[in-house]
């Protein structure tokens, strides 16, 4: 009986199982990827409810951070102004503008914004504000130059690979707390603060030395 | 290479610890169950929890729907929602304390109510309080279950059809109703008018009681309270050296006794500072009670026979008129009184008669003869100041009823439809009134009988003040507006009253303004003091009393139960043959926390039942009725009694047969019958049975929507135990005489906790007389084989003199291979710089009231599971209380069959068990995906979102401290409910996890967990689902919560001290802050200066199987007896197991005096 297979077919087999092993690991890294919060998370930016522009109040006018995150010094969350804060200012200025009407409306009934949340933080993990902010960790380090956002995104994966890299090697990425100069910003808020040129590693032994700095490492930190 | 760890053979002599009779008798069954990971079934799901066609329908359903919708996929919107309104003192993520009280019997508990953003979520004791040392009780912990509890009452209801049928009314309409209900009653001065309240010592309420009696002088003021209702004394028991408790649990969990035991503790912790002295603990009663437990001696007598024990102790001690009572004669105890005596007046002045408030008036009077003898008076007695006597009890009231005067009856709070002595009819009597109206927490027996019922408000919900046990006026704030729109007594009474509508405490204001003497219009002074006083929770002034009638220091005369007069209780005393009933209050109180699901499912002290009540009997008494000692102590396990559950009936007997209790049938001398599951309880006294009151509850489905309902109207309380008021008459409060008991071939399953997570007997609980602790004081050492593992690794594993069996023949014991015991790997040496977390645990101070356990379960999300789940094994509880026994071995021959005779006066040790942290701990090297890892503090943490759920870890524990979710808890229901589902029809659903089904948004409208339970959850712990492992993590939410706070006050732009270390004892973890006896001490071993390091340096501190080598954090203190070594049997008191018992012959002991010498005369008369 002749061969009902050609003898090309021998090799036929090799060379699809290669090249379905290649398949295979590239729809495996695909998926890997599509699954990372550096893809689904990185770069996320909702439509708020009102067009508020943090380059504006930030960038342009100069407002510290906390004057609407108020309590991110003492705690573990950092809160979201409430409507007063916005009424502060837009009482008098912009007062009409209809950009701002869910800002006054909520002001007339008492009903809040209900604004779109970016940085989700899983429900099992306790980050805390306070503990970061005044112990040298920078807004900018988590949530990048939020000041030249239009409309914030997500700008770091926030995994907790991503954590670990600060909290392994701390002087990377700590900085002093007192401003450089009397009246000026501090670094943990002035988010253009930059370290002299090849310093950071300096400065960052120093303020670990200095402040004892030693980052928890393992899983209790941050889950309870 | 593997380690085989053969402990050497249970000594066969001297002591043997127990915690269950099946362990006593080391039946096959409790072989097998030991050896079990889990308890039998806990581990699988059987046909019972939904059928296998069911499940496949219900899976089926739920990924069709999951398809449809595809939110899975894709990342939800979540949303922020700020205030518009900033609100004062308010940052969201941080906690608000306020203090507030609780409203308790015998005066209100101070309290300190953690708040976020707005929901109480915890309650704490108030430490600026005198009295309590900051602690807090079970129900203390509790209440803030009872606040969301989504059973309460909702809406006003008006009878359509009375005791049937009820509309929802409105509140408008209500109040129209009642100004014109206060109109008429103006116009007749109150004729036909009653009021029928709890005694509360709320100065507010009682001025607005005066001012109603002004308003209306033919006004009727009744009040009753099930139990105990005007304790007139209190006791400081922190000053007395000698104790002796008649017929008291004072030790027990109920309301009232954080405060004794705080004083009780106290006085043993005096061994730790001075290493000499300490309280000697003497107790007389029937049923064996933690204070049993605790004392130092013990005699078992009915309670019944008390009157004539006190008589007797009055007339040794020539304690005035021994009121004309026949002194208690019996030889056997004699000696036991007369030694007693003499060691109570040796202590004059620095001792304490105390009895129990179900003891007769007779004897209250006796005690404070004896009291005042002793010259106790004003050292450890004092009289407590309660406002007034009570006019009118629910006899009176009743009386009147009958006879027609009453028209309007305001029935505010309580519930006497359930709890008025049985003689009473009470809900029968209520239905012969014209219009009642009814104040309560939930639609209940009593709103059965009424004509409107009206939502009462939570005292966290409330404005609100009272007195406490000695008189310090505290303030009772709301923590949250009314969840259910309810209002408190004090507003109803208000609007009665004429009052204008307060806004806020105006009420409260004008009372703290008249009692302190500080004007309303005085403006500033006012403020500052109302303020301090709102803030402090208590008013540290002296207060002036304004309050008609004047106060009565009713020193003695602690009238019982507010039922009736003292000479109608009759004290009848016991004949042989004959049993008395004995009525106690257990867990969920007198019923009013019985839809209280962390109450119900705490597990007894003593039989740690949960879920029901049973009858207690002795072993001898279980004996005579035939009935089996050890479990399965039913003879007929397929008649299990099918009115329980028609769904579990067939469930319980299959999954284990032990958990089918023998009924039986007891009739009171007038005829009230009633039948009872019965629990085996070693040392009870023979003709004492015990049962606790306050469970059985039948809550009415009054509304349409609560017959359609798929849930019962009190969801947790209902099919809970069986209501034992039935038995109680106004004769009877505490104790019924000439009860009979009969066996019926019936059974019932109870759930049991004891052998879940048994640990074999390996000195594990140690403990030691007095004296041998000064001869010895390295006593704690030397017990099980800690010393003997030393030696063995020095001797090459073999014991001399040990045996043990080996392919059934007795062996020299020299199994065990000395291998390599690693260093620990996390000792506080090997990170000095960081803070390493202990804590010790004194046995000596410990009594066992549970308190850790719902502090533990209120602090960490920790779900109850309901009574299968329990029977099952399954429960949740971080930290259990282990109660051993100890009494002799029997002989051997007798081993396999338990000896009612040894069980008849054993020793009890309570051990509170959690997570013991091992620096070496077995659990973290067999989990497959680190979920369960140190931290450099010595922390074992769980990392719940890694837990696969192997369940290896629990496999692992010496200690048996692991919890797994068998299903998720927290979003299921705990009783079984028949749904409709699209496509499938009805299903009867239990344990299942409904997931995308339920709830809001899908297609049932049923959802497992109520809403409101879920505000109760501190967000500072995860909340579990099914799958995952669970157990102690020492509070890490605390620690990490001190230390971040640390932080932030450190280094705070840079002006902070830059000392990041943890201030010496600056926080608690739950189980110590409520503990009352502060025997649980918690802290950073690498601090000198703290508790912990001074309790680890303790010559009493040793941990439990540290010989394993797993090293633990958590250490215990030895327990330590004080006997009087001229009190007969005193030698076996406190003996550990290592030590030889003494030689009995030559020496024979009254019978009935101590377990070791009853059963040699009796046994040869027994049929077991």
């Amino acid at each position: 009986m002749a061969n009902i297979f050609p003898k090309a077919t021998n090799v036929i087999v090799i060379k699809a199982s290669f090249v379905l092993s290649i398949v295979g690991l590239l729809a495996v890294i695909a998926v890997w990827y599509y699954f990372t919060p550096k893809y689904s998370r990185v770069g996320y930016q909702p439509v708020q409810p009102v067009a508020f522009q943090h380059d504006i109040h930030v960038g342009q006018l100069g407002l510290d951070c906390r004057y609407c995150h108020s309590y991110v010094e003492v705690s573990g969350h950092s809160n979201f102004p409430a409507t007063q804060t916005c009424m502060n200012c837009h009482r008098q200025i912009q007062a009409n503008n209809p950009k701002l009407k869910p800002i006054r409306d909520s002001w007339a009934t008492g009903q809040p914004v209900a604004w779109v949340k970016i940085h989700n933080v899983p429900d099992y993990a306790y980050f805390n504000h306070s503990a970061h902010v005044n112990r040298g960790v920078s807004c900018v380090s988590c949530h990048g130059k939020v000041n030249e956002m239009t409309v914030v995104w997500q700008h770091e994966s926030q995994s907790m690979g991503w954590c670990l890299q600060c909290h392994r090697n701390p002087e990377n990425y700590v900085r002093p707390i007192a401003a450089d100069k009397p009246g000026e910003q501090s670094p943990i808020y002035n988010l253009d603060w930059t370290a002299p040129p090849g310093k950071q590693g300096e400065i960052g032994r120093k303020l670990v030395h200095d402040w004892k700095i030693n980052p928890p490492k393992d899983c209790a930190g941050c889950h309870r | 290479m593997k380690r085989i760890f053969n402990h050497p053979p249970a000594p066969t002599t001297g002591k043997k610890y127990w915690r269950s009779l099946e362990e006593y008798a080391a039946t096959p069954e409790f072989r097998a169950k030991l050896e079990r990971e889990f308890p039998q079934g806990a581990a699988e799901l059987d046909g019972n929890e939904v059928t296998r066609r069911g499940f496949m329908q219900f899976m089926g359903a739920s990924l069709a729907l999951a398809g449809l919708s595809l939110t899975g996929c894709r990342r939800p919107e979540l949303h922020i929602v700020p205030y518009s309104k900033g609100v004062e003192w308010q940052i969201p993520g941080n906690a608000l304390h306020y203090a507030t009280s609780m409203p308790r019997r015998g005066g209100a508990f101070p309290l300190i109510a953690t708040s976020y953003n707005g929901r109480p979520t915890k309650l704490e004791g108030n430490p600026n309080v005198p009295g309590y040392n900051g602690s807090t009780d079970i129900f203390g912990q509790a209440a803030v279950l009872d606040l969301y509890d989504p059973d309460r009452s909702k809406s006003v209801l008006k009878a359509l059809e009375r005791g049937k049928d009820y509309e929802e009314g409105t509140w408008d309409d209500f109040w129209e109703e009642f100004a014109i209900l206060r109109r008429d009653y103006l116009k007749n001065g109150g004729d036909g008018l009653a009021i029928l309240a709890e005694p509360s010592t709320s100065p507010t309420r009682e001025r607005l009681r005066v001012e109603l009696k002004k308003q209306f002088p033919k006004l009727q003021w009744a009040e009753y309270e099930p139990w105990g209702a005007s304790q007139a004394l209190y006791h400081d028991l922190e000053k007395a050296d000698v104790i002796l408790s008649l017929d008291a649990d004072f030790l027990g969990a109920s309301e009232g006794n954080a405060q004794t035991i705080a004083g009780f503790a106290a006085g043993r912790r005096r061994l730790g500072k001075t290493q000499e002295t300490m309280a000697r603990l003497y107790c007389v009663e029937g049923r064996f009670s933690l204070t049993g437990g605790m004392a130092d001696h013990r005699l078992r007598l009915p309670s019944s026979s008390i009157l004539g024990v006190t008589t007797l102790i009055a007339q040794k001690l020539g304690a005035g008129s021994s009121g004309g009572f026949a002194a208690f004669s019996d030889p056997a105890i004699d000696t036991w009184v007369t030694e007693m005596v003499k060691d109570l007046s040796n202590a004059k002045g620095r001792s304490l008669v105390i009895c129990g408030s179900q003891q007769p008036p007779q004897v209250h009077a006796l005690v404070a003869q004896i009291n005042e003898t002793l010259g106790n008076k004003g050292v450890t007695v004092f009289p407590q100041f309660v406002p007034r006597l009570i006019e009118a009890g629910l006899s009176e009231l009743s009386e009147q009823i009958s006879q027609g005067t009453v028209k309007t009856l305001l029935v505010l709070g309580g519930n006497p439809a359930f709890n008025a002595p049985a003689d009473l009819g009470f809900d029968g009597v209520l239905t012969q009134v014209e219009q009642v109206i009814r104040l309560g927490l939930h639609v209940d027996e009593t709103s059965a009988t009424c004509t409107t019922h009206i939502p009462a408000a939570h005292f966290l919900e409330s404005w609100g003040d009272a007195l406490d046990y000695r008189s310090t006026y505290l303030s009772q704030q709301p923590l949250i507006l009314p969840l259910y729109d309810g209002i408190s007594e004090i507003e109803l009474l208000a609007a009665l009253a004429g009052w204008p509508k307060a806004k806020g405490a105006e009420y409260i204001q004008e009372t703290f303004a008249s009692l302190t003497g500080i004007a309303a219009s005085s403006g500033k002074p006012f403020d500052d003091a109302w303020h301090k006083f709102v803030h402090d929770g208590y008013y540290a002034g002296q207060l002036s009393f304004p309050i008609e009638g004047g106060l009565n220091g009713m020193m003695g005369m602690g009238s019982t139960m507010g039922l009736q007069k003292a000479a109608d209780q009759q004290v009848k005393p016991l004949q042989p043959g004959e049993y008395e009933l004995n009525f106690i209050l257990a867990s969920v109180d007198d019923g009013r926390y019985a839809n209280n699901g962390w109450l119900q499912e705490l597990p007894d002290p003593i039989t740690k039942l949960t879920w029901d009540n049973a009858l207690y009997v002795s072993p001898r008494t279980a004996s005579t009725l035939g009935i089996n000692i050890v479990p399965p102590n039913n003879n007929s396990a397929d008649t299990l009694d099918t009115d329980f559950n028609p769904r579990t009936t067939d469930a319980f007997a299959a999954v284990d047969p032990m958990s089918a209790y023998p009924m039986v049938e007891i009739t009171t001398p007038d005829g009230r019958k009633m039948e009872l599951p019965i629990i085996v309880a070693p040392g009870q006294h023979d003709q004492t049975l015990t049962l606790a009151l306050g469970y059985g509850r039948t809550a009415p489905a009054l509304t349409k929507a609560a017959r359609e309902s798929v849930t019962p109207s009190l969801r947790v309380a209902d099919k809970a135990g069986f209501n034992a008021y039935q038995l109680r008459t106004t004769t009877t409060p505490g104790f019924v005489t000439g009860v009979t008991i009969k066996k019926l071939d019936k059974t019932y399953p109870l759930a049991v906790t004891q052998e879940h997570n048994s640990m074999e007997g390996r000195g594990i609980v140690r403990e030691a007389s007095l004296d041998k602790n000064h001869s010895d004081p390295t006593w704690v050492q030397e017990i099980g084989i800690d010393k003997d593992v030393l030696q063995l690794n020095a001797t090459g594993g073999v014991v001399k003199g040990l045996q043990h069996v080996e392919d059934g023949k007795m062996v020299d014991y020299q199994k065990y291979q000395p291998v390599y015991t690693p260093p620990p790997l996390y000792s506080p040496t090997n990170q000095p710089d960081r803070p390493a977390w202990g804590m010790v645990i004194d046995l000596n101070s410990c009594v066992g009231c549970g308190a850790c356990m719902v502090a533990c379960q209120a602090e960490n999300n920790i779900p109850i599971v309901g009574k299968y789940q329990v029977l099952r094994g399954r429960e949740m509880h971080w930290i259990r209380n282990d109660r051993y026994f100890a009494s002799d071995n029997p002989p051997q021959e007798l081993n396999t069959k338990a000896d009612p005779a040894y069980l008849d006066d054993p020793q009890m040790l309570i051990q509170p068990m959690a997570c013991q942290q091992c620096e070496n701990a077995p659990c973290e090297p067999v989990c497959p995906v680190n979920a369960t890892v140190h931290n450099e503090e010595g922390l074992n943490v769980m990392a719940y979102n890694r837990c696969i759920g192997t369940r290896y870890c629990a496999n692992n524990c010496p200690y048996k401290t692991r919890r797994f979710n068998f299903f998720n808890y927290n979003d299921r229901p705990i009783q079984t409910v028949d749904i409709t589902m699209p496509l499938i029809g009805k299903q009867s659903v239990g344990e299942l996890y409904l997931g995308p089904l339920a709830g809001k948004n899908g297609p049932l409208t049923y959802k497992g967990s109520p809403d409101s339970i879920a505000l109760q959850k501190n967000p500072n712990v995860t909340v579990r689902i099914r799958g995952v492992m669970e157990k102690c993590t020492y509070c890490v939410q605390r620690i990490e919560e001190a230390k971040i706070g640390q932080l932030r006050r450190s280094n705070n732009n840079d002006e902070g001290s830059g000392d990041i270390s943890i201030p010496t004892d600056s926080f608690k973890v739950a189980c110590q802050q409520v503990c009352p006896a502060e025997a649980i001490i918690f802290g950073n071993m690498n601090d000198e200066n703290s508790k912990v390091t001074a309790a680890k340096k303790d010559e009493r501190n040793y941990g439990v199987l540290a010989y394993l080598g797993t090293a633990p954090r958590t250490t215990y203190l030895g327990r330590v007896r004080n006997p009087n070594l001229a009190m007969p049997g005193a030698q076996y008191i406190g003996n550990t197991s290592i030590f030889e018992a003494p030689e009995k012959k030559g020496e024979e002991k009254p019978a009935g005096t101590d377990h070791a010498s009853a059963h040699k005369l009796n046994r040869e008369k027994l049929t077991v």
